[in-house]
């Protein structure tokens, strides 16, 4: 790998993990800041609650992403337990190619749902045009797409030992 | 395919699955209406969506679900704009078709509008004054833009919640004030949480079932007068219905020991001019709904009130 | 049907669930000739739910209990506690390893971090090895039916979605839990209690209580502010986790310091990552739960079992088995989203409450954790403390066959799951 490569990867890397400890963050300020107004100020950011649950989509998506680079996503192998080291390693390209191409239909199928709401032009709770909040959506899953797709090329670095 | 939040087992569901019937049987089985109540498909927002996607066909959605599709639909929807259901059934004779047409410009089609009920002001406070009101935390809706600019008005801050956190911030007082209509306070239990009602009507809640007029399009001319009349007959029992499961509901508020407060002449008249002038001064609700429509129904107003003086 | 069983295939030979429940919830809709843009609408809804956010405050409050040193003050408090019980030590090892699932949410953590303390501290005091390998292994998934676990809130999250009952909020399950829970420990404090018939005893010590005392001083309250708050309807779920993760941010980073600025980052990525993993399966299950309610299928499902079964007690043996199967294959989450769309109209059919159904689900999934041969914390413990699985087969069977009864009396008598509630 050229160190340009190198480099592109370890700022991506950044990034994420950098958006995802500022979204945390704010996520746990925004959240007790509400509840510290609420009772002792008996008012509340009209924003807030809203802002909050898209935090959330927002951490999904990033957490996902950060998922399948360090490949810990959520997986039912049963199979894979009882292989030999040689199948498992070419069970993880098909699945792999699978989840890239899962992963490519759903980047596409957002991408059309940002459109659309793009020329609805719909505001979230009157404030932020909808399909900013929504555009993690394909940047999540194209991501996750590109990252499979690598995977597929160049094999797992690390594949599960159990 | 029609989606609702509105849950199974409502009056509204049960009229609903009878007109559908009426149809489906009138059309020999070409029009088949299909329901998914409760919120299964999301709330309006994402109903909005899945009709603009095509999963679903119509909708039944709040007026301000609908302001989403055109802002004229929630044209009746501005605080303290009706005094009784008698200026109500007045405008609405006059003004219903001029709403729908106005939805139909943007691809929609209703086969009426349906009642909702007047919303009270509801606490576990007496409150008959408007200056009562900025010592109490009042719950607003979510994303309920002109329920919050008329509190602001007021000089409220209101607490904005989902529906389903309301009754928890009720019991755990984080709001002790809420806005609801009698029947929509006793479906959702928060009427066990109140004490007081203010008798005035604050805000007139209605919605509609809409369909996407593409959706019809396929039907042929007497599939579709059909589907129209059924429709509207069933609205209009919907509306009837609901009407009189609010004058019940209220009796049965007053008989678990809430009491109705009756606010003077002359407090009334301070709430609609505070809240009226923050509100309703001129291009204050532009963005809510045409000046136009605006004044024919104030207009209308107007007649009714000198001539039943 | 071949593209179904397809998708098994794949996902039993390892791809991520999310992508398996993606590609299913786009075949249905495709089929049914359904724009796939619902698939992105469906998972946008993810946004539209305010009890979501409990979930990255809860699970981020675990993982820095569990990086710094609580899990030692805890079983230190405990041991001072009731140290000089007979059987002592291991009630102390039940109570502390279900309260620590119950904040930080089974899957294996409790066995890597508390079971590594209690392990060599059973063997020390005298425990049989077998014993002490059965109790600490099962004690990874005890204490999911205390609030906040997670799965209580999952299951009302997906109860909500299919519409059919408004009785299954997250504090109904979180009421729910706690009886079936309590019968849960209290037949295992006794078969520990038995079984250590013959220990030598520590004697109790008011300094050495005292000690404990002080140092666990901040996190005593934890427990208290949280269940006693979400329990007693002073906080909402997600305001008790935003409190909760707050209070254990400054307690360990600021007054404890345990955890040092330059590590939060890492932690926060750590448990982000699980957040993320969960949520999006979660967000694609939207879809493929829609797709199946689109297409009516639970209804169909419901007259297809009605047909051969009749009775709700044959109902029930019939979940009971079938929950234990599938316990051992999933991890307790998969199976909520997978099953729970797909169960709940059919038992709702059969006259069972659904919050007694929650429970039931989830009882049967937690001994599915370490049912052999291939339940998940048996791989977990043998990983962990170096013992082949066949041991840990031996080690657990009787953990294993109590909680089994368990499992039948909760199943079978409804009112320990409803009875607080009404
Ligand atoms: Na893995
Ligand atoms: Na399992």
């Amino acid at each position: 790998m050229s160190d340009a490569v190198k480099r592109f990867r370890h700022i991506v890397r950044l990034i994420e993990d950098g958006l995802l400890a500022f979204l945390l963050t704010s996520m746990i300020i925004l959240a007790v800041t509400q509840i510290v107004m609420r009772n002792l100020w008996q008012s509340g950011i009209i924003w807030g609650d809203p802002a909050l649950r898209l935090m959330v989509l927002w951490v999904a998506l990033l957490g996902a992403m950060v998922a399948t680079r360090e490949d810990s996503h959520v997986r039912i192998d049963i199979l894979s337990r009882f292989l030999p080291t040689s199948l498992t390693r070419a069970a993880a390209r098909i699945t792999d190619l699978f989840s890239a191409s899962v992963c490519g239909l759903l980047t596409w199928h957002s991408g059309r749902f940002v459109y659309l709401e793009r020329l609805d032009g719909a505001l979230l709770s009157g404030l932020l045009p909808a399909w900013w909040c929504e555009l993690i959506l394909p940047i999540g899953f194209g991501v996750m797409t590109l990252r499979f797709l690598l995977a597929v090329i160049s094999g797992r670095q690390n594949l599960p030992i159990s | 395919k029609i989606a609702t939040l509105l849950p199974d087992g409502t009056s509204w569901m049960k009229l609903m699955r009878e007109g559908a019937q009426t149809i489906d049987a009138r059309t020999q089985g070409r029009v088949k209406l299909r329901f998914y109540p409760g919120g299964v498909m999301g709330n309006d927002s994402s109903v909005m969506r899945k009709i603009r996607a095509g999963q679903l066909h119509g909708g039944a959605l709040t007026a301000g679900g609908l302001a989403a599709l055109d802002d004229n639909i929630q044209s009746y929807s501005l605080p303290f704009l009706f005094q009784s259901l008698d200026e109500v059934d007045y405008v609405r004779q006059r003004m219903d078709s001029t709403l729908i047409e106005s939805l139909e410009k943007n691809g929609f089609i209703s086969f009426g509008l349906s009642e909702g009920g007047f919303v009270y002001l509801m606490s576990q406070y007496a409150i008959t004054q408007v200056g009562q009101l900025q010592f109490h935390k009042v719950w607003t809706p979510e994303g309920d833009r002109i329920s919050e600019r008329a509190f602001r008005a007021l000089g409220v801050t209101p607490i904005p919640l989902p529906l389903t956190d309301v009754l928890t911030g009720l019991q755990t007082g984080l709001i002790d004030t809420i806005g609801t209509s009698p029947a929509a306070a006793i479906a959702l239990q928060w009427h066990t949480r109140v004490k007081y009602l203010t008798d005035m009507p604050a805000l007139y809640l209605y919605g509609s079932l809409v369909f996407k007029a593409s959706a019809l399009n396929s039907l042929s001319p007497n599939d579709r007068k059909i589907l129209s009349a059924t429709m509207g007959e069933t609205i209009k029992k919907i509306n009837d219905a609901t009407r009189s499961d609010n004058s019940s509901a209220r009796q049965a508020l007053e008989n678990q020991g809430i009491q109705i407060l009756k606010p003077s002449a002359k407090e009334l008249d301070e709430w609609l001019a505070e809240v009226g002038s923050a509100i309703r001064g001129k291009g204050n609700t532009d963005e809510f709904s045409s000046p136009a429509i605006r004044e024919q129904i104030d207009k209308l107003l107007r007649e009714y009130r000198t001539s039943h003086r | 049907m071949l593209a179904g069983l397809l998708l098994i295939l794949l996902a039993l030979l390892g791809a991520p669930l999310f992508s398996v429940i993606a590609a299913s919830a786009m075949l249905g809709f495709y089929g049914a000739d359904i724009d796939l843009s619902v698939v992105a609408i469906e998972f946008f809804r993810i946004a539209e739910m305010p009890i979501l956010l409990a979930i990255p405050l809860f699970t981020f409050a675990g993982y820095l209990l569990s990086e710094s040193q609580a899990p030692q003050r805890l079983v230190r408090l405990t041991q001072a506690l009731l140290g000089w019980l007979p059987g002592g030590l291991a009630v102390i090892s039940l109570l502390a390893c279900a309260l620590f699932t119950a904040f930080t949410g089974a899957s294996g953590v409790t066995i890597v971090a508390m079971g590594a303390l209690l392990y060599p501290a059973l063997t020390q005091a005298g425990y049989k090895e077998n014993f002490s390998l059965g109790l600490v292994t099962t004690s990874g998934s005890l204490g999911l039916l205390f609030a906040p676990a997670l799965p209580l809130i999952l299951y009302a999250v997906i109860a909500q979605q299919l519409g059919i009952s408004n009785g299954v909020t997250v504090d109904a399950m979180f009421l729910a839990g706690i009886l079936p829970g309590m019968l849960m420990l209290s037949l295992l404090t006794g078969w520990s209690i038995w079984s250590s018939r013959g220990q030598p005893l520590a004697s109790f010590s008011w300094q050495k209580l005292r000690h404990a005392l002080r140092e666990s001083i901040w996190e005593i309250p934890l427990p208290l502010v949280v269940l006693g708050g979400v329990y007693s309807g002073y906080f909402a779920v997600s305001e008790a986790a935003a409190v909760t993760a707050i209070y254990v941010l400054i307690v360990e980073v600021l007054i404890n310091r345990e955890i040092g600025f330059t590590r939060l980052p890492a932690v926060m990525r750590e448990s982000m990552i699980l957040v993320g993993g969960i949520l999006v399966i979660l967000g694609l299950s939207l879809a493929s739960t829609n797709y199946l309610i689109d297409a009516g299928i639970p209804t169909q499902l419901f007259q297809w079992i009605r047909e051969l079964v009749d009775d709700r007690i044959t109902f029930l043996i019939l979940l009971n088995l079938f929950l234990l199967v599938l316990g051992t294959m999933l991890d307790i989450f998969s199976a909520l989203v997978l099953i729970v769309p797909l169960l709940m109209p059919v038992a709702i059919g059969y006259g069972i409450d659904p919050v007694h159904l929650g429970i039931i689900f989830l009882a049967n999934m937690q001994i599915g954790y370490f049912t052999p041969p291939v339940g998940m914390n048996l791989f977990i413990a043998s990983y962990r403390f170096k013992e082949p699985v066949t041991r840990l087969y031996i080690a657990t069977l009787p953990w294993f066959v109590i909680l089994l009864a368990a499992v039948l009396i909760i199943t079978y008598w409804p009112w320990l799951s409803l009875g607080l509630g009404s």
